[in-house]
């Protein structure tokens, strides 16, 4: 706004006087709108002051359960104790999983040993349930026969019993080899011998995957009535695919060292009395 | 109810095939001597799976795989071979024949079990 005064002044000075009202106005209009910009933040920060304020209230709240003064450390300790707490827990079930997993391991070794022990029982019970399943003579002899081969894992072998007469081995049965081709060495002769006197089985385990050599048997097994070697089993070699011999396949040993000879014997003498068949009865007179 | 036919001709092999298969839950078995007298089983009833001995009288173990095979009835049961053949290509003609697995002598009742087992699906 011009000022009255301004009409006596020169036009230099109404120009200065002009250019200074402006700035002052400008200055004046800057200032304010720079008052509203502060009032502005300064609201802005009030606000959110309230906010962080309303937060820090409901935060408290959580922690100050019983209200009490100090509750926030009360809180934070009890915290801490409940995490030290669930980290024993955690090391004890940590020790407990341990354990259960040794226990897990033991019972997975007997439950395999189990497993084998049942299997071996298996195939004892097979083989002596068979092997007295008949008292015919050639049913017998087949039986040791399957049972040497399929049972064992025999290839090459022999049934040899002792000719007490001439005083020489006599060939039974045969697998593997024609049974005229058999050695009939005599009763004092070698490995067989020595089985025969003895009476104690022969294992030859360095010579179990060789091939069949007659002169070297890997196995021979004596056949027994009531502790007198009446027979041998003859092995000369294994199925390819047996490389040694199992506890079971021991026990196959044993058992047909007391049993089949026995069955034989029992067959045999069946088949003598074939016109007449024995009359199981009749045993009551000679206990 | 799943049912297996155990071919073999010894009947001490046979018991001792019989006896493993038992140890499976709910599996029925029944037995034959030979090829000839499996057929005439297979024939007649419903089998879900075959163990078959390769040597044997009359129709050995590799000729039943071959008519199993053969006939549109019967291709899809399993066949297990046991035997005391182990030679690899023994084991490689019976699979090229058609035999799902095959299982040497003396067998192991867990080996057996197991092989029935997976082919029949039964946990």
């Amino acid at each position: 706004m011009a000022d009255s005064n301004d009409k006596d002044l020169p036009v230099q000075e109404l120009d200065l006087a002009a250019s200074k009202r402006e700035f002052i106005e400008t200055f004046f209009k800057r200032g304010a709108e720079f008052t509203e910009e502060l009032m502005r933040e300064n609201e802005r920060l009030r606000y959110r002051l309230v906010q962080v304020e309303e937060m820090n209230r409901v935060l408290g709240q959580g922690l100050e359960k019983d209200g009490s003064p100090g509750g926030s450390a009360k809180a934070l300790r009890e915290l801490v104790d409940r995490i030290e707490r669930l980290e024993g827990e955690r090391s004890q079930l940590l020790h407990r999983y341990e354990g259960v997993a040794k226990d897990s391991a033991d019972f997975h070794a007997r439950y395999a040993d189990i497993e084998r022990e049942n299997n071996n029982l298996a195939n004892l019970y097979v083989a002596s349930y068979q092997l007295h399943s008949t008292m015919e003579l050639r049913e017998v002899t087949q039986i040791i026969v399957e049972i040497l081969l399929n049972f064992i894992g025999a290839k090459t072998f022999a049934i040899q019993l002792v000719d007490e007469e001439k005083r020489v081995l006599r060939t039974l049965a045969a697998e593997g080899v024609a049974r005229k081709d058999v050695p009939t060495p005599s009763v004092s002769d070698g490995v067989v011998g020595t089985v025969l006197s003895s009476g104690k089985p022969y294992f030859d385990e360095a010579r179990f995957s060789a091939r069949a050599d007659f002169a070297h048997p890997v196995i021979v097994a004596p056949l027994c009535i009531a502790q007198r070697v009446v027979g041998v089993v003859v092995v000369w070699d294994l199925l390819q695919q047996k490389t040694g011999l199992a506890d079971v396949d021991y026990e196959l040993f044993n058992l047909l060292g007391a049993h089949a000879a026995a069955a034989l014997q029992g067959a045999k003498l069946t088949a003598e009395l074939s016109d007449r068949p024995p009359q199981l009865w009749a045993a009551v007179d000679l206990v | 109810m799943p049912t297996a036919l155990v071919v073999e001709d010894s009947p001490t092999m046979r018991q001792l095939i019989v006896f493993a298969l038992n140890r499976i839950r709910g599996l029925q078995v029944i037995e034959a001597d030979d090829g000839v007298d499996a057929l005439k089983k297979l024939s007649t009833q419903k089998l879900d799976i075959i163990l078959t001995d390769i040597n044997m009288p009359i129709m050995d173990g590799l000729k039943l795989v071959r008519r199993v095979r053969a006939d549109e009835a019967l291709k899809n049961i399993p066949v297990i071979i046991i035997t005391t053949e182990g030679a690899e290509e023994d084991r490689q003609r019976a699979l090229a024949l058609g035999a799902n697995a095959y299982i040497t002598k003396p067998i192991q009742a867990p080996q057996v079990i197991a092989t029935v087992k997976k082919l029949l699906n039964i946990v």
